[in-house]
């Protein structure tokens, strides 16, 4: 009787022993797939790119002056938008971020001929593709009037890249 | 009757034994988690990316006030000078906690940010948003 209940106690202790390391190897995993990985910041990063981009072109639902069909804002949309795409804590890259503003007249739904953009071409075809490590990607779409009640709507696409620091 | 009463004995001491170890196999699970989630370089990624979302939405003319608490004492107790935890050079931030290592990362938003710690409260730093001249 004594000897089965030692039995029985080493039996405990070695399941004991099991489930211990199988609890510390859970917390380890867990600490280090939470804390081990950068935090992803660029879908917030992109949003507010285009909420920057789109408050540079109009304001209170009126397209601004000196946007569309002008080409000064075409050759300077950076500068015109207070924004500066260079990365000293990217080097190496073609670039980290990309812009695109198209204007649609509202009622035809026509495109008009004047598109800009900035940035690097290639990581726009990446918002068409979901996975975590490609670049994200924000598309907004919104109406707007000039001076003259000419109705139009722009869409405007920002991609952060930085896959390096939040991946 | 004696032989009854050192069984009963020890298991009293196995049990006081099982029950130290698994208080230290606790303590130390504990003490491992608190390091991770305290670590100063998680710190450093964590107010470097929270300056630089605060910058990339902010507008010129606008004062910041970021309450860094933890990142100062962090920063302290690491005998680091607090008025330097936070540097901006030209869109580039990096916060730095420790003696090695920093981190760094850079906004897009074209402003010129003065950052200096609050002489009314230490715990906080304040970031003076200004157009790039």
């Amino acid at each position: 009787m004594i000897l089965g209940k030692k039995g029985a106690e080493k039996t405990i202790s070695i399941y004991w022993f099991a489930i211990l390391i199988i609890v510390a190897g859970a917390v380890v995993y867990m600490v280090a797939s939470v804390y081990g990985q950068p935090y992803d910041v660029r879908q917030i990063e992109s949003d507010i790119l285009a909420n920057n981009i789109a408050d540079c072109i109009s304001e209170g639902g009126y397209l601004k002056e000196k946007v569309l069909n002008d080409a000064s804002f075409k050759e300077n949309f950076l500068g015109r938008c207070s924004l500066n795409f260079e990365a000293a804590d990217f080097p190496g890259t073609n670039g980290e971020y990309y812009a695109e503003i198209n204007f649609y007249d509202f009622d035809s739904e026509n495109k008009i001929n004047f598109e800009v953009s900035s940035g690097n071409l290639n990581l726009k075809q990446f918002c068409e593709i979901k996975g975590r490590t490609n670049p994200a990607c924000s598309q907004k779409s919104f109406y707007v009037i000039d001076k003259n009640q000419q109705s139009y709507r722009i869409d405007v696409t920002a991609v952060v890249n930085k896959a390096d620091k939040n991946v | 009757m004696n032989k009854i009463r050192g069984k009963k004995g020890d298991i009293l001491i196995g049990d006081v034994i099982f029950l130290v170890l698994n208080l230290i196999f606790l303590s130390i699970l504990i003490i491992f988690v608190i390091s991770k989630t305290n670590d100063a370089s998680l710190l450093e990624e964590k107010y470097a990316k929270e300056i630089t979302l605060i910058i990339d939405s902010a507008k010129p003319i606008m004062a910041i006030h970021l309450n860094m608490k933890d990142a100062i004492d962090k920063a302290t107790a690491n005998s680091q000078d607090i008025s330097k935890i936070v540097k901006i050079n030209g869109n580039v931030v990096t916060v730095k906690l420790k003696e090695k290592g920093e981190y760094s990362y850079s906004f897009f938003n074209n402003v010129s940010v003065n950052p200096y710690i609050d002489p009314n409260n230490k715990e906080e730093y304040v970031f003076i948003i200004n157009e790039k001249k």
